[in-house]
């Protein structure tokens, strides 16, 4: 089946935001001593990078097999105070959130074929993906964890760690967020015959990460309303193409 | 058969639109004078009520167009205005959604342009397609010549990617713009695109491939100059006096940051900032990248203006008001360049593209389709106003169509953005499902056996469309289709919507006016620019 654009969107945002966490209190610690307690609604995050795995079973809709994705994806995440960068290196895609002034820009990036696609302010709007920052940093609504029962703050080796747990909407979610970082450790939710596990592997401080983002300076990047006029660019044309077939894997 | 009254004609004559005459206007004036109990006539158009009213003001219609305004042949002044992507069912659907917003009757709404006295219909298909894209048709209207997709004023016997300077000199055909240039008249092109982007392009540059716009775009070894660089280096006449638009990052190298969004950087590898040679290559120049600069702008002491208000697109029109810099609207671009070009005793000649109506097309968007429509309509008005019917053509048409519809058979006065409903009772399909007015017959907004999003307007994000049991739509019951983010349903599922190959209408009014009529091929749209400017060769 054919995917659409717009679904991909959704499809990979998803997986963007609602991504995992865990491994809970047995990720090994990397800051000792000095740990503070980070207040998850700061406005400015610590700069971190970390490594995540998501798996999924079932399918997230019912006749909906185009949400399907690899069962079991890793991924890495860089953030500090005015960018935020995915990296799925199983799939060679990225994606790039950049905070300028009130504006957010958007790239989707493509490392295969050097390019990139870009999202202005007004097209995230008009596709309704208009994640404030602190969802993109957190990769957590904090709103949802507002919803969730929290419970008391937890050490373990050093790591302050806190346990949300609750039911929004039809979908049952577990959260471990370690507030040493403010990243999640552990994301689980749960619809129907639907689960997705998100657990964070390592966190590093940004300047001590071992691994950086692939850089894109040289890439092509296009914009997101050119995608219509654009139907002989091969590039489009495969990406397209991949759309359509990500679900079969 | 009614004698008319051409005191009653020469008044509405004198009405907003100088020589324009509105068919509503006459209308009302007819059915005014002829029923003494017919209630005050508004300001704006109003809605027969009765048959004997609709009877009036059809035949007022006619009369209008008896009236012989053949004697104006040749123009001072050109203005082209293009809608991109605005084909007949947008311009409708337009019409309808701006009488609507302003409480009006939105089917007895016109838009300005809808008021010209002459029609024709534009045949869109290119040398080497049946639906074509932006490059060919716009090449067609400004050079005169049909050519392939991608082509920006060269033939249809170049390839798509030659990156020869000498063939793509050999294959190039010379346009309006640069024919009004060597005549000594001024020149402008205002857009809501990129100013690189195709359809304002093709009045300065000539190069095979439409996505060549900053040098990084270009092959290796390619000896043609990129689009931007062929602004700056333009060789006839002074060059252009108004160039306005998007696209700043295509003239700024990509070691500078960008004045509005300091986190980013131009797009030009050979290092040159193409803003700067503006104000250096020109006397009397400025350059001005937000609304603040742009207002400040006097059009009295300012010979070249370049204003690039966004690193890609300007905003939608919908969005403008959210651009952290300002941005102009169409209107006010329009009049700051007719005010800088009018100072020619020779003459200009101006385009001017709504060139995002396109871009929300594609993305399934109506609602910013429809209002960029609107404001483009704006900015025609307020080019009547500026202007003389007497030695101004103004034509407005679009380069190709979408594949938009207006659908079921909702009431007169059923909300356009809406659901299809008669008398406020919503129509079902034949699953039983409410249906939109406006759909797509492919794009984005495909739902087909798939769960779609919705917008949720309690958190601003989005929800899934719950599906009827078994039924292979969404259920639209409680959506608020009339949000200006819902993307339309469309039948075919593709990321992006595609455009269509029917004709589009050209309005036309003033000088050279009345050779728009029939069905035209598109090119037809030059030579009539150029028959009245007096440059047929
Ligand atoms: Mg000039
Ligand atoms: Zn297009």
């Amino acid at each position: 089946m054919f995917n659409t654009i717009f679904k991909f969107l959704s499809k990979l945002f998803a997986l963007g935001l609602l991504i995992v966490l865990a491994a809970c209190s047995h990720v090994p610690a990397k800051q000792a001593a000095n740990t503070q307690i980070i207040d998850l609604s700061a406005a400015n995050l610590p700069a971190v990078a970390a490594e995540f795995v998501t798996t999924r079973t079932g399918e997230e809709h019912e006749h909906d097999e185009h949400q399907a994705l690899p069962a079991k994806v890793s991924w890495r995440f860089w953030r500090d105070s005015q960018q935020i960068t995915i990296e799925r290196p199983q799939l060679g895609l990225g994606e790039l959130w950049q905070r300028d002034g009130q504006e957010l820009i958007h790239r989707k990036l493509y490392h295969q074929d050097q390019r990139a696609i870009e999202f202005q302010a007004g097209d995230l709007r008009m596709l309704d993906i208009t994640p404030s920052w602190q969802k993109l940093a957190l990769l957590l609504d904090s709103q949802l964890l507002d919803k969730l029962t929290a419970e008391e703050i937890e050490w373990t080796d050093g790591i302050p760690t806190r346990e949300y747990q609750g039911k929004v909407a039809d979908t049952k979610w577990h959260v471990v967020m370690r507030l040493d970082v403010a990243l999640p450790a552990l994301i689980e939710r749960e619809h129907g015959e639907f689960s997705e596990r998100t657990e964070l592997l390592n966190a590093y401080p940004l300047k001590a990460a071992p691994w950086q983002p692939t850089p894109v300076n040289g890439y092509d990047v296009i914009d997101f309303a050119d995608l219509g006029d654009k139907e002989s660019d091969p590039f489009v044309i495969k990406v397209q193409a991949q759309m359509g077939h990500e679900h079969h894997h | 058969m009614k004698k008319t009254h051409p005191q009653k004609l020469a008044a509405v004559a004198v009405g907003a639109f100088g020589f324009t005459l509105s068919v509503a206007a006459v209308a009302h004036d007819h059915a005014d004078r002829d029923h003494r109990d017919y209630h005050k006539p508004a300001q704006t158009s109003q809605v027969p009520t009765s048959g004997l009213e609709w009877f009036k003001a059809g035949e007022a219609a006619v009369l209008v167009n008896k009236r012989d305004v053949a004697q104006l042949r040749k123009a001072k002044n050109v203005i082209l205005f293009v809608g991109d992507g605005m084909g007949v069912s947008t311009v409708t659907a337009a019409r309808i959604l701006e009488g609507q917003m302003a409480g009006r009757d939105g089917e007895f709404n016109r838009l300005g342009f809808e008021k010209f006295n002459n029609l024709a219909f534009s045949v869109t298909a290119s040398a080497n397609q049946q639906t074509s894209d932006s490059a060919p048709t716009a090449t067609a209207m400004v050079a005169g010549i049909k050519t392939n997709d991608g082509a920006i004023s060269v033939d249809q016997s170049i390839n798509r990617t030659e990156p020869s300077a000498e063939v793509t000199a050999a294959k190039s055909v010379k346009t309006i713009l640069e024919r009004a240039e060597e005549r000594g008249m001024s020149t402008g092109v205002v857009t809501t695109a990129r100013f690189t982007h195709a359809t304002p392009a093709v009045n300065y540059a000539h190069i095979s491939n439409r996505d060549w716009e900053a040098d990084s775009n270009l092959p290796a070894g390619a000896t043609v100059k990129d689009i931007a660089r062929q602004l700056l280096e333009f060789p006839y006449g002074d060059g252009l006096e108004v160039a306005l638009g998007g696209g700043r990052s295509y003239f700024m190298p990509n070691t500078i940051a960008d004045p509005e969004y300091p986190t980013q950087k131009g797009r030009r590898a050979d290092g040159r900032d193409l803003t700067l040679e503006w104000t250096s290559q020109y006397n009397n120049s400025d350059y001005v990248w937000n609304k603040a600069q742009f207002d400040a702008v006097n059009p009295a002491s300012t010979d070249h203006l370049l204003g690039l208000f966004e690193r890609s697109h300007m905003r939608y029109e919908a969005d403008r008001a959210q651009d952290a810099a300002g941005e102009p609207s169409l209107t006010e671009m329009t009049e700051k360049a007719i005010k800088i070009l009018e100072k020619n005793r020779k003459g200009y000649y101006l385009m001017v593209e709504a060139g995002r109506i396109d871009h929300a097309h594609h993305a399934g968007n109506a609602y910013r389709a429809l209002t960029d429509t609107v404001a483009l309509s704006d900015a025609v008005k307020k080019a009547k106003q500026l202007t003389r019917d007497e030695d101004t053509l103004i034509l407005v048409t679009a380069d190709h169509s979408h594949v938009f519809t207006i659908a079921g058979y909702p009431s007169r006065g059923n909300p356009i953005l809406g659901k299809t409903a008669v008398d406020g009772i919503a129509t079902k399909d034949g699953l039983g499902l409410p249906y939109t007015t406006l759909t797509y017959a492919n794009g984005p907004g495909w739902t087909g056996g798939l769960q779609r999003k919705e917008f949720n307007p309690a958190n601003e994000g989005t929800v899934a469309a719950a599906y009827a049991g078994s039924k292979l739509r969404p259920d639209l019951t409680a959506v608020d289709t009339a949000n200006p983010n819902y993307m339309q349903e469309a039948t075919v599922p593709m990321s992006a919507e595609t455009h269509a190959g029917e004709d589009v209408a050209i309005y036309a009014d003033g000088p050279g006016a009345y050779l728009v009529r029939g069905t035209l091929e598109q090119n037809v749209i030059y030579h009539v620019m150029a028959d009245a400017l007096g440059m047929r060769k």
